[in-house]
Formats: structure tokens, C-alpha cells, sequence
């Protein structure tokens, strides 16, 4: 006879051990049956019911309220491309690119280089053309608090040391000079 | 409890069908949801709330669902995790550690409209507060939801026996302030 046959025979006749039905219970099973056992005996004293209350009609709303949540929610997180938002803000780049470019190289120049830039001569021929329209008594109204006297402009201002004066003296065409005092 | 939650999934991961889908799950598991947080924040409005942002989590998150887990377990999970955050963001707010403020919501529950336990009931309530949240959570989920310890083991990622042993010390400890009361 097959073995599994004789066993099955075995259990039949209640020769076989208890063990050998070929039923199982969980792992650590039943080290646990006995807190469960007082657990639901315990709980059997406590009531079924919170007490909790809603107020009427309330979970016939709260789908419409959830969905036009959701609607708002959906336009919050709407997404937007980078290529889209990159497109955006290339015409302001240029701009301020163009703007940054023009201001470096002519702007700074002109304030910065204005009178190194212009030469004696361009300066001669802007006052020989008469584009200077300031005779002396306009040119004094716009300096009227400064004294223009011989004595200040030569002790003051210039501060000339005679040894200065006589390589001065040295240094130019005496014709001119003699021209001068004439 | 959907027949077919492969199915069902896929329909809720397809933006043509999603909406549909979705109010479909909002209606067959708003009550059981909304209980399930108004256990933890006791307040109604609270609750509402929580529903609300638990629902638009579930919206948004869908589409990345792995199916590890049941449908029913993952969006139970999103609802204690946005409870649990619920009530420690209004604790931090008033300064307060999460027990005390959880034993401030259950000394008020009579003069709460929402609330309409006898004496026992609020007792009870009582008693949970005094327990450590996730003893509150097991409790309130074997004993009220009547879930299988598989399924929630699933939702608070717990081993049963872990869960077992969690909720006999939640029985004896409410059974014992029962007693220190009566």
C-alpha cells in the first residue's frame, strides 16, 4: 500500500497522532491567543458607538465641495514648459543685453573720456566758429561767488615758486613773450 | 470594495476616465474615510477638512500608484498620515504637546453640537485619548472599523503580531481608566 494512502487509513481509525490532520495556525499563534481572548472579553463592556454626530445632509455635499476643490487645485499646479517660459523672457534679455552693450561702450566713454578725447584744435575751431555764445559778463554772472582778481589767481590758484617761473621764463620763444608786453 | 481593482486603477490613471472613476471612489469611500478621521481629530469640522485633503492626496497621487498595497490600505494610510499631521500642526500651533491637545478635544466633547455620547461614551473617548497615537489608531481600528489585523498591519506598516500585542496594552489601559473613573 502506498504510504500516503496507509497514513490517511491511520487517521481514519484514530491511530495517527492529532498533529498529523494536516492543518496549521499562524506562527506564534497561540502565544497570543489568550490577550486576545481578554481583549475581547474587556471590550464587551464598552460601547459600539463614538457618539459622533454629523450635521444632516452632510455626505450628500461633500462631493461637490471636493470636486470644486479640485478643479481649483488642478488650475494651481497647471503646468508650464520650460521652452514655453524660456520663449518668454527672451525678448526682455535682449533688451536689456542691447541696453547693457550700449551703456558699457558709449555711455561710460563719453563721461569718463569726454576731454581727453578732444583735441586743441577741435576745441579752437568750436570757439572760432562761435558756437560759445558766453561773452565775459555772462561767464562772470555764473561764477559769482569766486573772486577772479590778479592777486588771487596768481597767490592762490597757480601757487607758483620763482624758480618755477624762471625755468618757465627759459623754457618759451622771448619773442613772443616781447610781443606780449607790447 | 471594487470587483475588479486592476481594472478599476487603470480607469482612475487614465485622464479620460479618471473623473468618473474618481467620484465612483469618493462615494463608495467617503463614510468610511470621514469615520475613520473623526476618530482621530474628533472635531467635525476638523474632519471635513482632513476628508477634504485627504481626497485631493488621493487625486494627485493616484497616478503613481505601484498597486503595492490595496487601493482601500494605501488610501486609509493617506488619511491617518494627514490626520496625524492635522492634529500635531494645531498642537504646535498652540504650543502644546499632541496629548494635551488631544485630551482639550475630549474634555470638551459635551459642549460639542456634533456630539451626542452618553456617559460611557464620552468616558470612552476619554480613555483613548490617554493612549499613545498609535495605540489610538489600532484601537479605534479593530474596535470600531472591525478591520483584520492583515489589513492594518498593510496600513500602518506593522507586523501583526506588533499590532496584536499594540492593541491588547490599548484594551487594558482603557479598561483600567474605566475602573479609576467609575
Amino acid at each position: 500500500m502506498r504510504k500516503d494512502l496507509e497514513n490517511m487509513f491511520n487517521n481514519l481509525d484514530g491511530k495517527a497522532k492529532k498533529q498529523q490532520h494536516g492543518f496549521s495556525v499562524p506562527t506564534n499563534y497561540f502565544d497570543s491567543v489568550e490577550d486576545q481572548f481578554f481583549a475581547d472579553l474587556a471590550t464587551n463592556q464598552f460601547p459600539k458607538e463614538t457618539g459622533h454626530q454629523v450635521p444632516s445632509n452632510y455626505f450628500s455635499t461633500v462631493e461637490e465641495r471636493l470636486f470644486s476643490q479640485l478643479e481649483f487645485a488642478e488650475k494651481e499646479v497647471k503646468v508650464i514648459s520650460l521652452r514655453t517660459r524660456i520663449l518668454r523672457y527672451i525678448p526682455t534679455a535682449a533688451a536689456a543685453s542691447v541696453l547693457l552693450f550700449f551703456g558699457l561702450n558709449y555711455l561710460t566713454l563719453t563721461n569718463t573720456n569726454i576731454f581727453e578725447n578732444i583735441s586743441s584744435t577741435e576745441i579752437e575751431n568750436w570757439i572760432s566758429e562761435d558756437y560759445l555764445t558766453l561773452n565775459p559778463e555772462s561767464f562772470s554772472a555764473q561764477f559769482v561767488d569766486a573772486d577772479f582778481t590778479e592777486t588771487s589767481l596768481l597767490e592762490d590758484d597757480l601757487s607758483l615758486t620763482d624758480d618755477e617761473i624762471f625755468d618757465y621764463l627759459n623754457t618759451i620763444d622771448n619773442t613772443v613773450l616781447l610781443t606780449e608786453i607790447e | 470594495m471594487f470587483t475588479d481593482e486592476v481594472a478599476f486603477i487603470e480607469q482612475l490613471q487614465n485622464a479620460k476616465t479618471k473623473e468618473k472613476a474618481f467620484r465612483e471612489l469618493v462615494a463608495t469611500y467617503k463614510e468610511r474615510l470621514y469615520w475613520h478621521i473623526r476618530k482621530i481629530v474628533i472635531s467635525h469640522d476638523d474632519a471635513d477638512d482632513v476628508l477634504q485633503n485627504t481626497f485631493i492626496k488621493i487625486f494627485r497621487g493616484i497616478d503613481n500608484f505601484k498597486q503595492e498595497s490595496k487601493l482601500f490600505s494605501w488610501m486609509y494610510r493617506i488619511a491617518t498620515n494627514e490626520s496625524i499631521y492635522f492634529i500635531n500642526k494645531r498642537a504646535k500651533e498652540r504650543n502644546v504637546d499632541i496629548s494635551d491637545y488631544q485630551d482639550k478635544l475630549t474634555s470638551n466633547l459635551e459642549s460639542d453640537q456634533w456630539f451626542s455620547g452618553d456617559e460611557i461614551q464620552v468616558l470612552l473617548q476619554k480613555a483613548i485619548a490617554t493612549l499613545p497615537p498609535k495605540q489610538q489608531m489600532v484601537f479605534n481600528m479593530k474596535y470600531f472599523d472591525e478591520l483584520k489585523y492583515k489589513e492594518i498591519a498593510d496600513i500602518l506598516d506593522l507586523s501583526e503580531g506588533a499590532l496584536k500585542a499594540s492593541y491588547f496594552h490599548a484594551v487594558k489601559k482603557i479598561e483600567a481608566f474605566l475602573k479609576t473613573v467609575n
